[in-house]
């Protein structure tokens, strides 16, 4: 539309003394009067009335006005007034702009002069958009009476349960293996010393009944995208090795020879449970409780369910059958192989002290691994296996098993599985030597280290 | 505070691992690895994880170095340059443009090659200019490019991992490239076959099915006679054969010659072991090849390349993925550096200076006459400025005076130079001998693009400013040909260099700095800038069309041991070291691992001569003498010795020969004949 045959319409509102009494509305009306495109300017004491109305609607049809400017309170107050008002003329209703002269202007200082001033900016700035302003429709598009709820703790639980019962589908999304959150591990309830539990739990179970609620535990939200009734959410759910299908909540696993899994006995509830694959050993000690306790359907569905179904096979069908994880071989190998499996492993190492510069809890300011004494400078493989030992157990009593050792070998060598061999067997058990306790044994080895091969031959000159 | 991390390339061997330099305060602070990138996944070796730790080394260069009355003396950037072009000019017209010659670097980036090239051709008006990939892979490029029509790695690193068989010859992989080394371990660790062939017993040996202790030298024969073994049992791919190759039938005359106990009595492997290897390999899917300077630096080194590529032709295994003939490159850019024709014969993307079409392009875009005669290659260079041809250098970046063989000789005819200029971080061996230094930057102080070995070009990122007036080797060789009154090297950044090269490379058609640093993987042939570059080549059909079979004859290396000199020496690195030892020799924790060099012998040989571990023993050539520790050890077979070149007070590069391949003009650096005795006695 050319700016030609633009018609604009000021309407000063002086609501009441409210505007009136610190914003002079005579000097902005004639301001406004002499505006590009504005054809006729008015004040009046409440334009919001009725008529105050009319007289909008007499002007667009005697004036032929296209736009309109009304300079008032908020639009929040009266927009969608004075929109109608256009749309009851037949003009669109975004032909309309709104200056905010009261909430942003004459309630906010008693210096009147400035007021004035900022009430006619205020409704140049309007008048020039609204020049500018294209029709627009509304229209109406189809939306998903659906729901998301992330966390499922007491807020979110009955957040879900509300959108439920009123007849609309929720998803409820928890990172942790269970709802619950917070108040589950709560005893009283502020002010009135309720039990927790009483006020939980049962809202607990009728998330997981309700045919409304579709219940994502240990699940995260990675993205979002989309608008209002057409989210798009991706969920990711994380592994738990437990088939809830099946899972009958027994707990046996958790009594199994896993220290992780002994932290959740009797006090979280065991039938959300779920291994946690950054510290299993995949021994398999959870399955074989579970096969116990469940002869026809074991709930515990990790890889050590393959190790046990493995064993029993007969070694001619081993063969091309279902593959070992590298902690089950080594755990089923006798010693002479195990030997032989890590004199392999550790031959590969290009002593490039990647393990030892990226491990989190590696602190010491002299590195052993660089003691010629223990060591010999510019050897590969390094020295087997007191190199690789020394590592090893430098850190097995703080390591986190972050895997980062292994991650960054270049050799590949599993240096995490160490750490995990090193934690599944006490130590006593490993070199029948408990360090702090056994002094006379503690002189053997440093009188042994001292006249070494590896220390005679001393550093390369 | 302000923390940045740099996305950035290894500035070592030719993997082309990615890592992230962590800038504290414009300053480095260390090293994070890539776990992104496809090639190190977050691994990285001991070189690698200390690649940072040089670069605010003391004795960088920091100023510009003129040399007066035989000391250096500080000097102005101008002072510098006006004395470089006036005695460039010089030389120039009194001796002809041939009278200059230019060693280019593979250390230095792509743009900054290409620029020195440009320098030499457009500016001085001579091909005389060439890298270390001489002294590396030139075999390969001339091998290569003849069978196949391309003188590079056929394949990718990652495809190793899937490999059937792996044939390695003549590579440390897991010493010198430990990130292809762990690949082939990881193609090991799937099932695949391994064969190993060495003089020396390396660590990647220990892992092999069949490792294969050959005499070395004696490649061309035990090729030969592999194939020899796959014809006679059937094993070759026929339809391969009479559809995508040409020269069979000469050729497979020739290979009936040598039978496996002709080759056992030349190369002393067993023909038991040779039959087996020959049968793994003949019976594989998918295999590959793999080979460094083990065949490349002899005296028939391309005849060892063309034999590579023959068994592979043979067997039908190029032209998919992971099979293939694939030359390691050692250095982080020596791909680029012959990418980008700092070559004698070669314009950028092998366009040969012969070729007409491809002179009158380059003479176009830099508006200027380019001359057609081959230039000199790095060890003729050497050899013309001994003689008085050649009276001017400009060395980039590299360090004759260790890494070539025969350095007494090269230390005679740089000094008989009439001027010398050397541009490199450090004061090297070379740059000790120049008349003027010019102090570059490192890695981490420039931008540019690297070339991995597997054709896949990098970005190098700046991390920090240039240390004190040290600048970048690509605003030198600007502003110096600036001062030569050239008006063709206004360049602001890299980038406009890049944008250059992919206008005059056809191969580099596609590559900018806008995708690169997207994370686009970019391996040439990359023709356009919608073309998503090349894993692996002659897929549908070889480079030159059909593959050529070459009917190749054994030949003894030049230097065989003899009475006098009854030991074969054999040379190569460390782990722990770089090559001339300019960057890694000056990282304490790579130089408290190994320090200083050392002779490995066999106990047997040890036990003969009287030598105990770690005695101090002279080793004598017919060129010169060092003195070095023995060090005993199974690695080598009885009458061979290994010294590593790394060392400049026991340079094994004074014993080494400079007898060239013909084709290639590649010194024979491995085999030479040596004579050894305990210190104090003749």
């Amino acid at each position: 539309m050319s700016q030609t045959e633009v018609k604009v319409g000021v309407y000063i509102c002086q609501c009441g003394i409210n505007i009136a009494a610190t914003v002079d509305v005579e000097v902005v009306r004639a301001f406004a009067s002499t505006l590009d495109n504005v054809v006729v300017a008015r004040h009046y004491q409440f334009m919001c009335s009725e008529p105050g109305q009319e007289m909008i609607k007499k002007d667009i049809r005697e004036l032929g006005l296209n736009r309109v400017v009304v300079a008032s309170c908020s639009p929040r107050m009266h927009e969608v007034t004075f929109q109608g008002v256009l749309a009851d003329t037949g003009l669109n209703p975004y032909y309309f702009d709104m200056a905010n002269i009261r909430e942003h202007c004459s309630w906010i200082t008693s210096d009147s002069a400035k007021a004035t001033e900022k009430a006619k900016r205020l409704i140049r700035a309007a008048v020039a958009r609204v020049v500018w302003q294209e029709p627009l429709v509304a229209r109406e598009v189809p939306v998903k009476p659906e729901a998301l709820v992330v966390g499922g703790g007491i807020a979110g639980i009955q957040a879900a349960l509300t959108i439920a019962d009123a007849g609309f589908h929720v998803y409820l999304v928890e990172r942790e293996p269970s709802i619950g959150g917070r108040m589950a591990q709560l005893d009283k309830t502020f002010p009135t010393l309720d039990c927790s539990a009483c006020i939980l739990t049962p809202k607990m179970v009728s998330v997981g009944r309700h045919p409304n609620i579709s219940l994502l535990s240990y699940s995260e939200v990675v993205d979002v995208s989309g608008y209002v009734g057409n989210f798009k959410v991706k969920v990711r759910k994380k592994p738990r090795y437990v088939d809830l299908g099946t899972c009958n909540g027994c707990g046996l696993c958790a009594e199994s020879d896993l220290t992780e899994l002994k932290e959740a006995k009797g006090e979280l509830w065991v039938d959300r449970i779920k291994i946690d694959e950054s510290k299993c050993s995949q021994c398999g000690d959870c399955v074989q409780a579970c096969l116990e306790e469940n002869k026809e359907n074991q709930g515990v569905t990790n890889i050590a369910v393959e190790r046990r179904q493995f064993a029993e096979l007969p070694p001619e069908e081993r063969e091309g059958n279902l593959p070992e994880t590298l902690m089950q071989q080594i755990v089923l190998m006798d010693s002479k192989s195990r030997l032989e499996f890590w004199q392999r492993e550790l031959s590969k190492c290009i002593k490039c002290y990647g393990c030892r510069d990226v491990c989190p809890i590696c602190i010491c300011d002299e590195c052993e691994l660089e003691n010629p004494e223990w060591i010999s400078p510019g050897e590969i493989p390094p020295n087997f296996p007191l190199f690789h030992l020394i590592r090893a157990y430098h850190v097995a009593d703080y390591c986190i098993g972050c895997g980062e050792c292994e991650a960054t070998c270049p050799m590949s060598i599993p240096l995490r599985t160490i750490q995990s061999l090193i934690h599944r067997q006490p130590r006593e058990v490993i070199f029948e030597y408990i360090p702090g306790l056994d002094v006379p044994m503690k002189e053997k080895l440093i009188k042994q280290a001292k006249e070494s091969p590896v220390n005679k031959r001393g550093v390369r000159v | 505070m302000n923390y940045d991390t740099i996305l950035t390339v290894c500035p070592f061997c030719g993997c082309g691992c990615q890592f992230y330099l962590e800038v504290l305060n414009k300053e480095i602070a260390g090293l994070i690895p890539c776990k992104t990138d496809e090639i190190s996944e977050g691994k990285l070796c001991i070189k690698g994880r200390n690649a940072h730790k040089f670069v605010y080394h003391g004795e960088r260069l920091k100023t510009p170095l003129i040399k007066r009355n035989g000391r250096f003396e500080q000097a102005s950037w101008q002072a510098a340059l006006d004395i470089i072009s006036q005695k460039l000019n010089e030389s120039k017209q009194r001796f002809g443009p041939d009278s200059i010659a230019f060693l280019s670097s593979a250390k230095c980036t792509n743009e900054e090659n290409f620029l020195l090239m440009k320098f030499a051709r457009a500016v001085l008006g001579t091909n005389n200019i060439d890298n270390c990939a001489r002294l590396c892979h030139s075999p390969t490029v001339a091998g290569l490019s003849s069978s196949f029509g391309s003188g590079a790695m056929t394949n990718s690193i990652p495809e190793l991992e899937n490999a059937d068989c792996i044939l390695v010859i003549g590579s440390n992989a897991i010493e010198q490239h430990p990130l292809i080394g762990s690949r082939i371990l990881e193609a090991r660790d799937n099932g695949a076959k391994l064969i190993v062939v060495d003089p020396r017993r390396t660590p990647l040996a220990n892992f092999a099915d069949v490792y294969l202790q050959i005499r070395p030298g004696s490649d061309v024969c035990l090729l030969n006679g592999f194939m020899n073994i796959l014809t006679t049992e059937g094993l070759m791919d026929k339809e391969f054969i009479s559809q995508r190759t040409e020269g069979y039938e000469g050729f497979k005359q020739k290979i009936e010659e040598y039978t496996p106990d002709k080759v056992q009595k030349v190369s002393g492997v067993s023909s038991g072991d040779l039959q087996r290897a020959a049968r793994i390999y003949g019976e594989a899917e998918k295999a590959s090849i793999v080979y460094c300077m083990g065949l490349t630096q002899h005296t028939a080194g391309t005849d060892n390349v063309r034999s590579c590529a023959n068994l592979a032709m043979l067997t039908g295994n190029v032209g998919r993925e992971s099979t293939g003939v694939n030359p390691l490159r050692g250095q982080n850019n020596v791909q680029g550096a012959c990418d980008m024709g700092a070559l004698p014969n070669v314009y950028a993307g092998y366009q040969a200076v012969l070729d007409k079409v491809a002179k009158e392009r380059f003479e176009a875009a830099w508006e200027t006459s380019l001359t057609e005669k081959p230039g000199l290659t790095v060890v003729e260079m050497i050899d013309a400025a001994y003689e008085g041809f050649v009276k001017a250098m400009y060395i980039m970046g590299e360090n004759p005076a260790l890494s070539d063989p025969d350095i007494s000789h090269v230390h005679e005819a740089l000094s008989a130079l009439d001027f010398l200029v050397v541009q490199d971080i450090f004061m090297s061996e070379t740059a000790q001998q120049a008349s003027v230094v010019l102090p570059a930057t490192s890695f981490a102080e420039k931008e540019g693009t690297f070339t991995a070995t597997d054709r896949r070009v990098l970005r190098l990122r700046k991390a920090i400013e240039p240390l004190g007036d040290s600048k970048p080797d690509w605003v030198i060789i600007s502003q110096l040909a600036q001062s030569m009154g050239s008006n063709q090297f206004n360049y602001t950044s890299p980038k406009e260099i890049m944008e250059e090269i992919a206008k005059l490379t056809p191969i580099y058609g596609g590559i900018s700095y806008e995708r690169l640093d997207k994370g686009k993987v970019l391996a040439w042939p990359c023709l356009t800038k919608d073309h998503s570059g090349t894993r692996f080549l002659h897929e549908e059909a070889f480079t030159r069309g059909k593959g050529r079979f070459f009917a190749i004859d054994f030949k003894e290396p030049a230097e065989m041991p003899d009475t006098e000199f009854p030991f074969t020496l054999t040379t190569g690195r460390l782990m722990f070291h770089y090559h001339t030892g300019t960057m890694t020799r000056k990282i304490p924790s790579l130089n408290s691992e190994v320090s200083a060099g050392f002779m490995e012998i066999s106990p047997q040989d040890a036990k003969r001569l009287g030598v105990g571990d770690r005695e101090k023993v002279v080793v004598r050539s017919r060129r010169g003498e060092i003195q070095i520790s023995a060090s005993i050890t199974e690695k080598v077979a009885p009458g061979v010795v290994f010294i590593p070149f790394h060392f400049a007070e026991s340079a094994a590069n004074v014993l080494t020969s400079r007898t060239l391949d013909l084709e290639a003009k590649i010194p024979e650096l491995k085999v030479c004949a040596v004579n050894i005795s305990k210190r104090g006695k003749p």
